[in-house]
């Protein structure tokens, strides 16, 4: 952030000293700069001045480098230029722009829009982008590796009951082994947690065959070994 | 007679040496040539790429030119970008046929209404990207305590500050958790400095509840050697992996935690958290010491299990010659191994990442369970598992497995699989895996391991848990080549496994969340700042100076662990049962005269700020007055007073490097820095 930016920013904030940054969600509290935003919609873009799908990329890549823009997105297909910015009018810290601002940075660029082809609507950011992106919904079925997916689709009820406890069993199993840890480290566990009261954990094996008919072994003290991640 | 002016230019001519055209360096040769020659040069593939002037989205040409794989692209405005992609023609190859596309969300965090045609500026993680988060990086704050020249991931002074609350990053943890089909399960805790979080342990902790299997902390591990308690409680809560920064074993190719690191090493062996070592290698600076960095690994075995070499790579804008200097890719890299380690560990050892989803295929055919999926493209990442035997012998893995054809063994059990029943699918996985013994060459095999039996382990526990054992008697050498602008492959983004969560809830890959920051990295961390003055009122013992480190370089090598660490390494490379002939840049310091202190048992850690050192417990020290006479002491901007010889890395007395020239002059104390973090 240079220096100019960072003024206006601490001018923003104490012209918007009621802005409250922060959305509660089940008693937490969360940061979300913004609230209501703007999206501005400029259709039938002429295709000349867009050029083409890669100059319309670069147009999008520089959209985005403006700090009141959020989002952008220049399709050249649909010659359509969408931007997510944040308004002059907006109750927040951050930097701010207008439409009109936005068209002079699209005339600069060789972009003339049009305003009869023009929306510029409220956009909830909170709603629409942040709790989108947190809760994204399923959009399609991809299958395991070696099943169609009929086969899949039968498998499918099992294995997520199956996923269902292993994740309610592996906090239980990584209680067991914090307790084994601090067991077997006392200079550790008076040094972290000297009311500790150790607990006994069962351990388990699974055979070969057991292994290849599916069975697991049963909770082990021990923690998962190390692996790489591709990193 | 000839007048004053004529002889004046004689003399002149005369003084000037004749011109001595030098020869051109061989491995700066593909950078010039002319276009005419480089158009000739065999394609082997096509791509899209940016121009790195405009980030214009233009055509990338892979091309061989004698054994170098290269890229270019050419931009209408900035014309011609030439750059080494892959250093070996042939590796390249071999690499190229275990590259496989895998499966990306079921629910992504963002819909690109491009289709894919503004990638990579249309990033959020789109329904088009065709890995699962293989490793999620979530970065928990921009503080660091260092301020290393070439770093843009910390907070200069006056830059907003990006230090998401617990509640905050468990809500990113359950994010990455959500997703489908495969929720991301191993986690990079990253910053800044991630221990400059005031509740670090808290975070881990949110991860581990959140059903992260795999917890990894990237840092410097300068806070925890000063302060073993916070190792203690970050490895109870589940952080299993320090993920630790170190690019060289010695002073100069390592200015950054050179001192520290013994401790740090002592201090994860006590509390039992394995180290992975991360040398970022850049050309000319630190690749003389590629051979020597696993040697000093070796030496460790106890607790560091890897040691994952990252290429550098060259973001931003940078001078055409330095960056053919420094440049480096992953076969480069591998290739110095070779010769530092006077082939030991050849590069035909090494193996793309991709491989191991050939395993993996195997096993998700069987049980008909998703399974973890290393897709990643073959030219992001490669590894070799290196055994040390109980002789000493050092035996690279694809020494006695054969790793193509075991591959293709498993490949073809995955495809006898489809479509049959499971009773049928387990008949078929009995038959290949009763046959995995012609794979292995067990009288090459390490003595002290049955790989048969590991490989069997892995295959019917169904996950890679077993391959734990397998890290007990062995390194891991990785490589993973980041891109930058140069070498951008848009194949290679779309198919990225380490990704970044962002607290605006979307998810990033690695190489455009990095490569692009202005429009991904700051612009969206900026948006989740607190500028300073609002963080200064919520944090009033907080100042930019205090949370940096200087160390004092004379404290550090007079401890025991120091001394003990780089005093009396053993050159591995140099035994008769590896060859007899010493790894590159092997040395010993010396510490004649000087008596090794013990180590620091405890150190609040100041430097973090006061709001940090309250949520610590301090560690009951044996004796905190003569542990302090002892320790090496954490100075603050404050309390430094810049003694002559008192090294704390600001250029008094260098910047640890021991060249004794100090910084004042770019480069001059070799350190490749011109700044010592101050």
């Amino acid at each position: 952030m240079d220096h100019s930016t960072q003024t206006e920013v601490k001018q923003a904030e104490e012209e918007n000293s009621d802005f409250e940054a922060y959305v509660t969600e089940d008693g937490k509290k969360y940061h979300v700069p913004y609230r209501m935003i703007k999206k501005l919609i400029f259709s039938n873009v002429s295709k000349e001045e867009l050029k083409d799908i890669q100059h319309s990329a670069r147009l999008q890549y520089r959209l985005m480098l403006m700090d009141p823009v959020i989002k952008a997105n220049v399709n050249f297909t649909k010659r359509i230029i969408t931007i997510l910015y944040n308004p002059k009018t907006a109750d927040n810290i951050r930097e701010k722009t207008s439409k009109e601002e936005l068209m002079d940075f699209l005339a600069k660029q060789g972009v003339n829009v049009d305003t009869k082809f023009m929306v510029d609507e409220d956009y909830d950011y909170y709603k629409n982008l942040y709790t989108y992106a947190y809760m994204p919904p399923k959009i399609r079925e991809t299958t395991p590796y070696g099943y169609t997916k009929e086969e899949w689709l039968k498998l499918k009820d099992d294995w997520e009951v199956k996923m269902q406890k292993g994740e309610e069993a592996k906090l239980g199993k990584h209680r067991a082994w914090q307790d084994s840890y601090l067991e077997a480290n006392p200079e550790i566990q008076k040094a972290i947690a000297p009311d500790f009261k150790p607990t006994v954990a069962v351990a388990g094996k699974t055979s070969l065959l057991g292994g290849l008919l599916g069975k697991k072994p049963s909770a082990k003290k021990k923690e998962k070994g190390f692996w790489f991640h591709g990193i | 007679m000839q007048n004053a002016n004529e002889i004046q230019v004689e003399s002149v001519k005369t003084q000037v040496q004749p011109q001595v055209v030098q020869p051109m360096d061989p491995a700066l040769a593909p950078y010039h040539r002319t276009m005419e020659d480089i158009e000739k040069m065999p394609v082997i593939e096509k791509t899209m790429t940016v121009c790195p002037e405009c980030k214009l989205i233009v055509n990338g040409i892979i091309y061989k030119d004698g054994d170098n794989v290269m890229i270019r692209k050419h931009c209408p405005e900035h014309n011609w970008t030439i750059e080494k992609y892959w250093e070996d023609y042939d590796m390249y190859m071999k690499m190229r046929r275990y590259n496989y596309f895998g499966r990306g969300f079921d629910n992504p965090n963002f819909i690109t209404e491009t289709k894919g045609a503004n990638c990579p500026f249309d990033c959020g993680m789109c329904e088009r990207h065709k890995s699962h988060t293989g490793l999620a990086n979530v970065v928990v704050t921009n503080r660091c305590h260092l301020s290393c020249w070439y770093c843009f991931f910390y907070a200069k002074e006056g830059e907003p500050i990006y230090e998401p609350s617990t509640d905050e990053l468990r809500k990113i943890f359950k994010n990455l958790r959500n997703q489908k089909p495969i929720p991301a399960n191993a986690l990079q805790i990253t910053g800044g400095e991630p221990t400059m979080h005031p509740d670090i342990v808290g975070v881990i902790q949110a991860a581990k509840e959140e059903g992260f299997d795999q917890i990894q902390l990237n840092t410097t591990g300068i806070n925890l050697a000063l302060n073993p308690e916070m190792a203690y409680r970050i490895k109870h809560a589940g952080a299993g992996t320090l993920y630790l920064s170190y690019d060289g074993v010695s002073k100069r190719a390592n200015p950054k935690n050179h001192w520290e690191a013994p401790l740090t090493l002592d201090v994860a062996r006590k509390a039992g958290i394995n180290v992975v070592l991360v040398p970022t290698v850049i050309r000319t600076i630190n690749d003389h010491e590629l051979g020597n960095i696993i040697n000093f690994a070796l030496n460790n075995i106890d607790v560091i299990k890897a040691v994952n070499f990252q290429p550098v790579s060259l973001v931003g804008r940078m001078p055409t010659r330095l960056r053919e200097k420094q440049r480096i890719s992953i076969p480069g890299a591998i290739k110095l191994i070779e010769k530092q380690t006077n082939g030991v560990i050849k590069k035909d050892h090494w193996f793309s990442v991709p491989y191991v989803g050939g395993i993996n295929k195997f096993i998700e055919a069987l049980t008909g369970e998703y399974k973890y999926d290393l897709s990643i493209h073959f030219a992001c990442g490669a590894g070799c598992y290196l055994f040390l035997d109980s002789d000493n012998k050092l035996i690279p893995i694809t020494e006695f497995v054969d790793a193509p054809g075991l591959l293709d063994h498993l490949q073809k059990a995955v495809n006898d699989m489809e479509g049959k029943g499971k009773l049928q699918r387990k008949a078929i996985a009995v038959k290949t895996l009763l046959q995995l013994g012609k794979f292995i060459d067990k009288k090459k095999q390490p003595k002290s391991v049955n790989f048969l039996k590991l490989l069997m382990s892995i295959f019917t526990k169904h996950d890679f848990g077993s391959v734990g054992t397998l890290q007990m008697k062995s390194l891991f050498l990785g490589m993973m080549h980041f891109q930058d602008e140069y070498t951008y492959d848009i194949h290679r983004v779309e198919k990225c496994d380490i990704h970044y969560a962002m607290p605006d809830g979307e998810v990033l890959p690695f190489c455009t969340f990095n490569v692009f920051p202005e429009v991904y990295r700051d612009k969206v961390q900026k948006q989740y700042s607190i500028p300073t003055k609002e963080w200064s009122k919520t944090h009033p013992s907080w100042g930019y100076s205090k949370d940096k480190y200087i160390r004092n370089v004379k404290e550090w090598e007079a401890t025991e662990p120091y001394q003990r660490t780089y005093g009396r390494m053993i050159d591995y490379f140099a035994m008769p049962v590896n060859g007899g002939m010493p790894v590159a840049s092997f040395a010993n310091e010396r510490f004649d005269g000087v008596a090794p202190k013990v180590a620091p048992q405890v150190q609040v850690m100041q430097a973090a700020g006061a709001h940090q050192a309250e949520q610590v417990v301090r560690m009951p020290a044996p004796a905190p007055a003569a542990a302090a006479a002892v320790a090496p002491t954490m100075h603050t901007h404050e309390s430094h007073d810049k003694k002559e010889g008192d090294s704390c890395g600001c250029g008094g007395g260098g910047c640890g490097c021991g060249s004794g020239k100090g910084a004042e002059a770019e480069d001059s104390c070799g350190c490749g820095s011109g700044s010592c973090g101050c």
